[in-house]
């Protein structure tokens, strides 16, 4: 027997088979101390495992994981349920915003009147309201939806009111927000009062006197410098003696 | 000759007694499990205290800390009911259970940061040990686990501490048989030798002792 041999019989040992034949083995360990080594290692482990106690769930465990399992269990279902019910109701408002509105006619009931009005609302079709035609006659009548196309001026005139309208909500807004910043709303100033104006009819002599005034005070240099020259001219006159 | 007879009896009737005791054993885990999904409280308690033990056991010696192992075992047990309509029910319930155990406590393993727990060993060996050096024996076996890979470890486990064969091992790692056989050879040799570089083995027999079993 050599090592090898010996080795897959400490592993048989281990597994728990018996030893048909031990005189090999016993020639062979005699010799071999690393194989005696490890068989009596062997010996040791079995002892030891002989030993070990298995390992026993604490008292509580068990409750304490059926009430979480049971928790699980209730709020998985609750959530299941939540999604089948949401499923359903998409599934049945999908159905009815692709089908009923084409299929009836228009104000047949208080639902499909309602689907009608968002369907307008949404796409921005308040001005122009959805037209319904009619295409088949008889019982079953079917309704095809024709939407009338906007003119290019309506367009404009709809853009431009667009623009005004957000304009004005923009304006209003910053307002809004200004006034925010504003501790406490000043008063607006008191109008000054007074007496209102009284017509001024004035005759024409007053016009013509204020006229004349005018013209004296316009005049008035020109005739002082006139007075002034005669006065210079007969003073200095005076004073002349005529050759004799 | 009457011992032929006796062979042929036992060859031809305790054979299918033996299969029929495993189908028995099937057919009442495949109820037990249909219980439980009709949410039945009994049956959840019964599959609990049925693989409790062993999961927790494992979730002990694989994590080395007690706390772990509870926290482990509550999880294990709620996949283990989340997910029973997954179930083969052609195939035996415990290697299921047992492989979500192991596949949690590796993830869990590869999670946490704290260190191993050695206290509950020391007190769990002072208890059971005789006045001779059995604790330091039993401490040195539980070191030697702690120290071997974790394949290894799960493999030496269920193996020594729980008695399941290679086919069970092997079904619950989703292993070959022949690779069952490997990790635990090399583990055995590992934990031997551990054993003689601590002294333990003084005494040189000149002949294997007998064995009780395992």
């Amino acid at each position: 027997m050599n090592c090898t041999q010996s080795l897959d019989l400490l592993q048989e040992r281990l597994d728990g088979l018996p030893l048909v034949d031990r005189t090999d083995l016993d020639r062979h360990i005699a010799d071999c101390p690393e194989c005696r080594q490890l068989h009596a290692a062997a010996a040791r482990l079995e002892d030891g495992l002989r030993l070990l106690s298995p390992s026993v769930p604490p008292p509580g465990l068990t409750a304490k994981i059926v009430s979480r399992v049971a928790a699980d269990r209730r709020r998985r279902l609750v959530l299941r349920r939540s999604a089948i019910v949401m499923a359903a109701a998409s599934v049945l408002l999908a159905a009815l915003l692709a089908y009923h509105p084409y299929s009836h006619e228009p104000g047949d009931s208080w639902m499909i009147s309602k689907i009608k009005e968002t369907w307008n609302s949404v796409f921005g079709l308040n001005d122009t309201p959805v037209a319904f035609t009619r295409i088949h006659s008889g019982p079953d009548t079917v309704v095809e939806f024709q939407p009338e196309e906007p003119s290019l001026t309506a367009s404009v005139a709809e853009a431009g009111s667009a623009m005004v309208s957000l304009s004005k909500r923009a304006a209003d807004e910053t307002v809004g927000q200004t006034r925010l910043f504003i501790p406490e709303v000043i008063p607006a100033p008191p109008l000054m009062t007074s007496e209102p104006m009284q017509p001024i009819i004035e005759p024409p002599t007053e016009s013509l006197r204020q006229a004349g005034n005018g013209m004296t005070a316009a005049l008035d240099p020109v005739t002082s410098s006139a007075r002034r020259a005669f006065s210079l001219f007969f003073r200095e006159a005076s004073t002349v003696v005529p050759a004799e | 000759m009457p011992w032929v007879g006796f062979v042929v009896c036992e060859t031809f009737f305790s054979l299918p007694g033996i299969f029929w005791r495993v189908a028995d054993v099937s057919a009442d885990e495949a109820v037990l499990v249909r219980r439980c999904l009709r949410g039945d409280p009994a049956a959840v308690q019964a599959l609990m205290e049925r693989f409790q033990a062993e999961v927790y056991g494992l979730c002990v010696r694989l994590l080395s800390h007690r706390h772990d192992a509870e926290d482990v075992t509550q999880e294990v047990f709620l996949r283990v009911f989340r997910s029973l309509r997954r179930w083969d029910s052609s195939r035996p319930l415990k290697p299921w259970i047992m492989a979500i155990a192991v596949n949690r406590c590796r993830t869990w393993i590869t999670q946490r940061v704290r260190r191993p727990e050695l206290a509950d060993y020391l007190q769990e060996t002072a208890a059971a040990a005789p006045a001779d050096d059995s604790a330091e024996l039993l401490h040195e076996i539980r070191a030697a686990l702690e120290d071997l890979r974790p394949e290894y470890r799960c493999v030496f486990v269920l193996f020594h501490e729980q008695g399941q064969p290679y086919e069970e091992i092997a079904e619950t790692l989703e292993r070959p048989v022949g690779t069952i056989k490997t990790w635990l050879h090399r583990a055995r040799l590992e934990v031997l030798d551990r054993l003689r570089r601590r002294g333990l083995v003084t005494e040189l027999p000149h002949s294997p002792e007998p064995l009780d079993g395992r």
